[in-house]
């Protein structure tokens, strides 16, 4: 899976979570934002990833990320 | 800022929701969106639940938004913070306002389990304690929904745990036992250990739980938000009441019209008609209970009655059944004179039936209904009944238990306004093909058998072995159904000799599984083609009436048959159409 096609995915995630199909994420994308990105919702990103990537997701490790970069950056990790 | 909530869109998207077993995640996600609306003022003044809880709801809160939209129930959610259960609930005057509490322990929560060695006394004062303290946090004047206890995730003890008086697992029980006990009419508890069981091993979630402090696992989430809305329905009075339910292949294996008593699959002598006798022992179970029985059956009325009481396997009996409208007009029309007759609202009622065709036709007609989705398997029929939890009850009263015969002593035929919707966009819009194909080697076989069993719609009851089929001057027309539905195959044929102005059509059968759709208006359009390419002005029928073969005359006096002559049907060839079929009309020909 391309960086592009993780981006895509995560931002079908948001905009279900957030329930806003305007919402554009691009890799210096962070909660400051999207003002409803609070840690409720980190969780449902955090399980909506699982369900979507298909593999456990570390809360820890993802919680200490800064932007969406970051996070497209350890999911390719995690897909290998 | 996300768009305003397209309410039409959401009421759509709740309603293709299955009825058992909706996806979580969907639910959740039309939930965030009816929460939207709801705080915009878009659906109207809301029930105010408050939910106190000893987990993590947030998730939960959106799921349930969704299960109770769909019950026809707008909530607003106070929630209170984490933590607060129970201690922020001690002091009754202080808790904020609400229409609903709800209250969601987990085993947790439980403070007096007793030690492992105590003996049988010294547990029963621990769980009287224990449910004195939980019972003194319900108000007494409003409702309560409450989850008991949960089974701890492990047992140390292995078995004893539950069956030693000190387990943590007895005193669960011993707990929720009492609460029952305790319970007022405006307490509705719900089963944390049959939901648990139910659920499987979801239930208890160490990762989840870690993650987020929900107990359960996301997989879950449809079944419980499911279980806690049905109680907030019950015990908020908006239960429905009746259970309507379909004869043939739904309640018994077979139509009854076609093979008689003796040909229904019903009774203990075969896994399909233990599944049938399942489902009316689970119906009768109900009635007992309170819920209003209900027939709607496209079949004629006492060859359906002859059932109840006629066959050995059947459980359900005629006193059961407080509404009974067997006939041959369409099933909405039917269901709203059942409303009409038992005075309740449509919103009141279940339907169930095995035909995907008719559960289409009554949601399309009559969306207030609840048409349980059944899977193909009758042996499933019981459990897609239960998950939808359409008849709430927590609390048993003498008057659910009579209730079923009080109705059936009331019950009075009233004529219910008008007929149904507009059953002509609706034939239409199933995209009907008829296919019509002479006797071939590969469709020989079925049109023997087609016009050797059936007995309703036939003409006579002239047999038609292949040769006979195959003789000089007889010409076969085999008309198949499929639609964007299903492939119903060949049912109908009809049996045709051209002599001189007539065309005589010596037979001619058609399967009662699609009387409802206007065939027969296409296999006359297509006897008329006939009849004109041999220079016939006239179709004549030579018919026989028979036991069974009543409805068959029924529609060819629909179709502008006249009777003539020595008890013959006929019809000239230019008298117009009664009714568009709907259908694209294929000749297949062998090229």
């Amino acid at each position: 899976m391309t960086d592009q096609e993780i981006l895509t995915k995560l931002t079908a995630i948001f905009r279900d979570i957030f329930d806003d199909d305007a919402i554009v994420l691009t890799r210096e994308s962070n909660a400051d934002d999207i003002e409803e990105w609070d840690s409720l919702n980190q969780i449902k990103i955090i399980l909506a990833c699982e369900k979507a990537f298909g593999r456990p997701m570390s809360a820890r490790k993802i919680n200490t990320l800064e932007n969406v970069g970051e996070m497209v950056d350890y999911i390719r990790g995690e897909l290998g | 800022m996300a768009a305003p909530v397209d309410i039409a869109a959401l009421t759509a998207a709740l309603r293709a929701l299955p009825t058992g077993d909706a996806d979580g995640d969907a639910l959740q996600r039309l939930g965030r969106r009816a929460r939207r609306a709801v705080a915009a003022g878009d659906l109207g003044k809301p029930v105010r639940i408050r939910i106190v809880s000893s987990f993590m709801i947030d998730m939960l809160a959106d799921a349930l938004a969704a299960s109770l939209l769909r019950r026809g129930i707008v909530a607003e959610f106070d929630l209170a913070p984490y933590g607060a259960l129970p201690t922020g609930l001690i002091g009754q005057a202080s808790q904020p306002d609400c229409d609903v509490l709800m209250l969601l322990p987990t085993h947790r929560d439980v403070m007096h389990t007793p030690d492992l060695q105590a003996d049988r006394d010294v547990a029963a004062r621990a769980a009287d304690r224990e449910a004195d303290f939980w019972a003194g946090l319900w108000p007494s004047d409003r409702p309560v929904v409450q989850l008991t206890f949960d089974p701890p995730a492990f047992r140390a003890a292995a078995e004893a745990d539950g069956f030693t008086p000190g387990g943590t697992l007895s005193h669960v029980r011993a707990v929720n036992q009492r609460l029952a006990e305790r319970a007022g009419s405006n307490v509705a508890l719900v089963d944390a250990e049959a939901l648990a069981a139910q659920v499987g091993r979801d239930w208890h979630s160490a990762r989840t739980y870690a993650l987020c402090k929900q107990p359960f696992a996301n997989d879950a989430m449809t079944e419980v938000s499911e279980a806690l809305a049905a109680a907030v329905a019950g015990v908020t009075g908006r239960g429905r009441k009746v259970l309507v339910l379909d004869l043939d292949n739904t309640i018994w294996g077979g139509v009854i019209g076609d093979v008689g008593l003796e040909g229904l699959v019903l009774g203990m002598e075969t896994a399909e008609g233990e599944a049938f006798v399942a489902l009316q022992r689970y119906a009768q179970a109900l009635s007992r209970r309170g819920v209003i029985l209900a027939v709607c059956s496209k079949n004629n009325d006492a060859i359906a009655r002859s059932a109840f009481g006629g066959h050995s396997g059947m459980v359900l009996q005629a006193d059961d059944i407080a509404c009974f409208m067997a006939n041959f007009e369409d099933k909405a029309t039917n269901i709203r004179r059942i409303a009409g007759t038992l005075n309740v609202g449509l919103d009141s009622l279940v339907f169930v039936d095995d035909n995907p065709v008719e559960r289409e036709w009554v949601k399309s007609q009559l969306p207030e209904v609840l048409v349980i989705d059944l899977p193909e398997d009758p042996a499933g029929y019981v459990e897609a009944i239960e998950k939808a939890r359409p008849f709430p009850l927590h609390r048993l009263t003498a008057e659910d238990v009579g209730r079923n015969r009080s109705y059936l002593a009331r019950a009075k035929v009233a004529e219910a306004a008008g007929s149904a919707g507009d059953i002509d966009a609706f034939l239409a819009g199933l995209e009907p093909r008829a296919t019509c194909a002479p006797l071939a080697p590969e469709n020989a076989d079925r049109v023997v058998q087609l016009i050797g069993k059936t007995n309703q719609f036939k003409l006579n009851p002239t047999t038609w072995p292949a040769d006979a089929l195959r003789a000089d001057g007889v010409g076969v027309l085999a008309l198949s159904l499929a639609d964007r539905m299903q492939d119903y195959g060949i049912v109908a044929v009809a049996v045709t000799r051209a002599a001189g102005d007539d065309l005589i059509v010596e037979q001619w059968v058609m399967s009662c599984r699609v009387f409802s759709r206007r065939l027969e208006h296409a296999m006359l359009e297509r006897l008329v083609r006939s009849a004109v390419e041999n220079g016939c002005r006239r179709i004549v029928l030579p018919f026989e009436p028979s036991a069974k073969n009543g409805v068959a005359r029924d529609f060819l006096t629909a179709l502008g048959f006249v009777e003539a002559d020595g008890g013959r049907l006929v019809i000239d060839v230019d008298t117009p159409a009664a009714a568009p079929h709907h259908m694209t009309l294929i000749d297949w020909r062998r090229p």
